[in-house]
């Protein structure tokens, strides 16, 4: 069973290659301004995927219910929604 | 202990900024409801609260100003006059219009009196006393009143509040002034960790000014406050926002 993270409220986090340097600052705003011009920031709309979401935000954003946990098991194949 | 002058005010009523009108004297009140509860026997007087507050917010010696987005045209015609007025959204503040400062806002408005004062040798005067229904929130500027031409965020100097909170909160947004632009959408954003952050309230679109609107979230509010606004097309906007935790 493949588990996946979908955005319930808009996200907006450091991408793999930023977060390095935020988590080494502290925070996004523990940036100086010419950390902060280097740093990409992933932006997520509700209903998307954010599996790439930093691992220590994970906790606290599906506890509030901004993240869901979703059951990404494809469906069978040859057998259409719906049929019996 | 920090003390605040003159310069350090805040006053703005369903997107008017109502220090443009020079006002001389801002008062705000905040009154417990108190009843006399001694009896028979009792050889001292004695009260006791019972558990209503009231709000009262009134200014005077303002400009009687006719120019758009001054004082006739905040005032003149929001004296209610049927039952179904409409209340106004209030927000002023005493130390500064400075992110992280304090601010408060009510949850409805009504300008009770309107009052034009003309006296010989001076300009003439208006004075506006406000009936508050409803609560009052206290809470911190999150973004302070501030021209913007184009897309910006606070998450580089977000308002800290040590720890989440989980009883929800309340969010103004007051838009001054607004010109070329075709759309704004103001958000307040929170984060547990200063990384991530998510949409906490998103505030309608704007599409002129004077706008102001007050929402209401529940459930947890993270750590970290920022604000996100998001401007469609070219031009300018003067906008505040604050939020209350409950």
């Amino acid at each position: 069973m493949a588990e996946r993270l979908k955005a319930v409220r808009e996200l907006t986090y450091p991408d793999a290659r930023s977060l390095k340097m935020v988590r080494e600052a502290g925070g996004l705003s523990k940036l100086t301004a010419e950390q902060r011009e280097k740093v990409r920031l992933v932006r997520v709309n509700p209903g998307a995927w954010c599996d790439n979401m930093p691992e220590e935000s994970k906790e606290a954003f599906i506890k509030k219910g901004a993240v869901v946990i979703v059951d990404a098991k494809p469906a069978p194949k040859g057998r259409a929604r719906g049929s019996k | 202990m920090a003390k605040y002058g003159p310069a350090s005010i805040l006053f703005l009523v369903d997107g008017y900024n109502m220090l443009a009108n020079k006002v001389q004297t801002l008062t705000h009140k905040v009154v417990a409801l108190i009843t006399k509860s001694d009896g028979l026997g009792d050889t001292w007087e004695e009260h006791s609260p019972i558990g209503v507050s009231m709000a009262e917010l009134a200014q005077e010696g303002a400009f009687f100003d006719t120019t758009a987005l001054r004082s006739h045209a905040a005032f003149s015609a929001s004296v209610p006059s049927s039952p179904q007025a409409s209340v106004r959204i209030a927000c002023c503040g005493f130390s500064g219009n400075t992110a992280g400062e304090a601010f408060f806002g009510f949850e409805g408005d009504f300008t009770e009196e309107y009052e034009v004062v003309a006296s010989r040798g001076d300009l003439q005067k208006a004075n506006t006393v406000h009936r508050i229904t409803g609560q009052r929130d206290e809470g911190k500027i999150i973004q302070a009143l501030a021209t913007k031409t184009a897309d910006w965020n606070t998450e580089s100097a977000p308002i800290d509040n040590a720890a989440s909170t989980a009883n929800g909160g309340v969010g103004y947004q007051q838009v001054t002034a607004f010109s070329g632009f075709t759309g704004f959408i103001g958000k307040i954003r929170d984060s547990p960790d200063d990384i991530t952050y998510s949409d906490l309230i998103t505030f309608t679109d704007v599409t002129a000014a004077p706008a102001a609107e007050r929402a209401t979230v529940a459930g947890t509010v993270d750590r970290y406050l920022a604000f996100d606004g998001d401007v469609t097309g070219a031009g300018s906007i003067t906008v505040f926002c604050g939020f209350s935790r409950s």
